[in-house]
């Protein structure tokens, strides 16, 4: 088989073209670059999929105190959970979001490449 | 053959804590990162009785000098407050830096590698603005993940407990929360060397400003200036006289790691380092939780706090939120938890908490830290110390084997 291999530079190409690459285990763990082997289980990569970019609302936070990169900002920030993976984004809203709404991922043109989320509505 | 104790190696080195020392932590110490190292060291090898140059082996932590004092290989420093040309290295696991670096320094010594180990921590964050010391801690977590998209180490907590309260839906959540704050300022306003050393009132503390929704300003811990130290010695190494003394031994260790990035983890709010490490610390020591008498837990956060009582194994899960709030984990509780105020009210100078956790609880155990008037007399201590978001973490149990 050949060896599937994916790295993040592909991840945010493929958001940009409106999907997102994941690689699968043969256990089924799905895993985003730049992992060649599962981080769970340590099997490589079998499989990559591309999916629809969109998913449910873990979890999220409105952060007051940021960073130097978010200066005079209050950033919001929600994992997202998309099929057999999370993934980490920018809330693109003042409003946050609820626990458990509907969101689509994209991605801001870099560098660095930043990952935004907003309500799939 | 006789089974060497538990917590020994099958060399038979079992690991002697034989001194502590600590600066007092808080927002501007006094002297550079160096002043504060030097002062640790000084304490630490007074109080074990011991000539400089008996040490072997240096272990050092500290997360953020290259930022703060344009200062990395810190580790030739600190062989030269010993006057030595000793083996030293530095540690950097984050927030779990000094439980490393005491985790290394165990294994040292059970290895039969040396027998007189020192183990520092120092971190210095004052020279920083806030707005710095928020973008270096945020180093803990994943750059290309998390924090290039807006999130910092107080936000990646706040994740965990917004899981944590909707998995579990605790009632009041924000006055258990709150009730964590309230116990570790009172734990600590009674430590000559905590940051602070005032009480707060569950109103105020329930009541502070947002720093990552729904953590506010008194679920956090504060940015500290610190440094701690201890020497620790194998069996053959201890001098003569210190069977007198009351003898704190380190009887088990476990370490373990996790995904870096919260979004890789099968469940956000579960610190499943966390629980590894323990189980493998028990598992060393011949221990289970029921044995632990008083414990030193990482709360950089209040929930950090709730999430380590569960993951050590103390309560089920979704069972340590209102722990404070009961009483169970104050001076006076089951499990008398932080009783140096913690990472929440003593402080955490990054590099120098592990170190400082084993230095509190190794004078608790001993009868001469100042809280220890108000517990019963323990014989059992857990220190615990995380990496991160939990990425990291490091596991010690100690106890006492005699109050001379």
């Amino acid at each position: 088989m050949d060896e599937v291999v994916l790295g993040e530079q592909e991840l945010f190409d493929g958001l940009q073209a409106g999907h997102l690459s994941v690689m699968l285990c043969p256990a089924g763990h799905g895993f985003l670059p730049p992992h060649r082997r599962c981080p769970r289980c340590g099997a490589p990569a079998d499989m990559l999929t591309d999916i629809a970019p969109q998913g449910q609302v873990l979890t999220h936070t409105t952060i007051a105190v940021p960073t130097t990169d978010y200066a005079g900002q209050t950033p919001t920030v929600a994992i997202i959970e998309v099929g057999p993976v999370r993934i980490t984004a920018r809330w693109d809203r003042d409003a946050p979001p609820d626990v458990g709404e509907e969101a689509h991922l994209t991605v801001d043109e870099g560098p660095p490449m930043r990952l935004r989320a907003a309500p799939t509505r | 053959m006789q089974e060497p104790p538990h917590g020994d190696s099958a060399s038979g080195a079992g690991v002697h804590i034989l001194g502590v020392g600590s600066t007092a932590f808080g927002p501007q110490a006094v002297g550079s990162f160096r002043s504060l190292l030097a002062e640790a060291v000084e304490t630490a090898l007074t109080d074990a009785g011991i000539q400089a140059a008996a040490v072997d082996e240096v272990h050092h932590a500290n997360f953020t000098g290259a930022l703060t004092d344009a200062q990395n290989h810190q580790a030739p420093l600190v062989a030269d407050l010993v006057g030595g040309d000793v083996p030293a290295i530095r540690h950097e696991n984050a927030c779990a830096s000094g439980g490393f670096a005491m985790w290394s320094a165990v294994r040292a010594i059970r290895s039969g590698a040396a027998e007189i180990v020192l183990v520092t921590g120092v971190e210095h964050l004052s020279p920083l603005s806030t707005g710095e010391v928020t973008t270096a801690l945020a180093m803990a977590a994943d750059e290309l993940y998390e924090v290039r998209n807006g999130l910092t180490f107080p936000g990646a907590y706040a994740l965990m407990a917004r899981s944590y309260i909707s998995a579990f839906d605790p009632p009041e959540p924000r006055k258990a929360l709150s009730s964590i704050a309230v116990k570790n300022h009172a734990h600590a306003s009674v430590n000559p060397l905590a940051h602070f050393q005032s009480t707060v009132d569950l109103q105020t503390a329930m009541e502070a400003p947002m720093v990552a929704d729904p953590l506010n300003l008194y679920d956090s811990c504060p940015i500290s200036d610190g440094a701690a130290a201890v020497v620790l010695a194998a069996t053959s190494a201890l001098p003569a006289g210190a069977a007198e003394a009351a003898d704190v031994r380190i009887r088990g260790v476990g370490a373990a790691s996790d995904h870096l990035a919260l979004q890789t983890r099968s469940c956000i709010h579960a610190t499943v380092a966390t629980a590894r490490a323990a189980g493998r610390a028990f598992t060393d020591a011949a221990l289970t939780p029921e044995d632990v008498d008083i414990a030193e837990v990482h709360d950089c956060f209040t929930i950090a706090e709730v999430l380590a009582l569960e993951a050590l194994g103390f309560y089920e899960p979704g069972g340590a939120l209102g722990a404070a709030d009961r009483g169970e984990t104050a001076a006076g509780g089951r499990l008398p938890t932080n009783l140096s105020g913690g990472l929440k009210a003593k402080g955490h100078p990054v590099g120098a908490t592990g170190v400082s956790q084993i230095a509190e609880l190794t004078k608790l155990l001993r009868g001469d830290h100042p809280a220890a008037a108000d517990i019963e007399t323990p014989a059992v201590g857990v220190a615990h110390n995380a990496g991160g978001t939990v990425a990291t973490a490091v596991v010690h149990l100690l106890e006492v084997a005699d109050h001379g």
